[in-house]
């Protein structure tokens, strides 16, 4: 397979994910909620916790995003195209294994769920296009930077607005103008870093 | 960029970090007793015992067969060994008033179990988490 084919980049997205998450974070998780002092501190400080399992979340997915990019790619210049299959692939992978316990949860109403992972998906693929695009311009650590304030903000506000409000429906709001503001902003960047390098 | 980023940590810092000081009326022993006696009623399937020392809001969700689901999981975890550690801090709220929440760790054959028990002022069991 081509080290630049699409679906080399949807593969990879995909592996990304599943390493990053149920292979380290998740695991790593469990280990630690079975700590007394862990527990404590979610109980006494739910908003900092919240904000703690968001930051993890970003640092892992990211880190492990920006890995991959930097291993497989390294210096060389990936496109706008197969920067979006491959948060594509990472964010289908996520929705697969948020979505299949979901299913099999009979009488459940899916049109929710699915709509929220939609959302999620955009803003994989916007979290990508911002990560390597300035990987490809050379500011690999401020790409990072930025692509994880920007996945800690959209899962922590997310779940803070949750646990205040109790409201599915201005969460899901938040979650679909958050993820399409991450996409569009990560469009137009990369597409200006296209065009100043050409 | 670097200040915003800072003042944003800091403000989630101010809004996260509550005060968890138990209030006066509590007494720790005490505490610490109920724990024990709640979760001896767990390990014995006490249904009575347990929803005589809960809340009414309690007892309108743990009914009875919320309490097997609870007593399917503590027969997972093997024989109760005895507690292997526990802290305590207080919480306030406008259904509750001053509550306590302790967090136990019970040793059993098969596996620990961490609860998260709440309780009111006159001691009585208004929450339970068990992972």
């Amino acid at each position: 397979m081509r080290k630049h084919s699409p679906l080399l980049f949807f593969l990879l997205g995909m592996l990304c994910f599943l390493l990053a998450q149920p292979l380290l974070r998740i695991p790593l998780l469990a280990v630690l909620q079975k700590n007394v002092s862990f527990s404590n501190f979610s109980v006494a400080n739910p908003v900092l916790f919240i904000f703690v399992l968001s930051l993890s979340a970003g640092i892992f997915e990211e880190t492990m995003r920006f890995i991959f990019r930097k291993l497989i790619w390294k210096e060389e210049h990936v496109s706008r195209n197969n920067a979006m299959v491959f948060g594509f692939g990472h964010g289908l992978m996520e929705a697969f294994l948020v979505m299949a316990p979901v299913i099999m949860m009979a009488g459940t109403s899916l049109a929710l769920p699915l709509l929220e992972r939609l959302f999620a998906i955009v803003a994989h693929i916007g979290l990508t296009l911002l990560l390597f695009s300035f990987v490809n311009v050379k500011k690999s650590m401020l790409g990072w930077g930025l692509a994880v304030l920007l996945h800690t903000l959209l899962n922590f506000i997310a779940a803070f607005l949750l646990q205040q409000t109790q409201s599915v429906f201005h969460t899901e709001l938040f979650i679909g103008i958050f993820s399409l503001g991450i996409f569009t902003t990560a469009y137009f960047l990369s597409y200006n870093h296209e065009r100043k390098q050409s | 960029m670097k200040k915003w980023i800072l003042c944003l940590i800091l403000a989630i810092f101010v809004v996260g970090c509550q005060s968890t000081e138990l209030a006066e009326q509590f007494d720790q022993n005490t505490i610490d007793e109920t724990n024990e006696q709640i979760i001896t009623w767990i390990n014995e399937e006490n249904v009575e015992e347990l929803q005589a020392n809960s809340s009414a809001k309690m007892n309108d969700v743990l009914t009875e067969e919320a309490w097997n689901q609870v007593f399917a999981l503590t027969k997972e975890a093997g024989e109760f060994d005895g507690i292997i550690e526990s802290t305590t801090i207080g919480k306030n709220d406008t259904t509750n008033g001053d509550y306590a929440v302790s967090v136990v760790k019970a040793k059993y054959t098969n596996q620990d179990i961490i609860y998260t028990i709440s309780l009111d002022q006159a001691y009585n069991l208004i929450g339970l988490y068990l992972k």
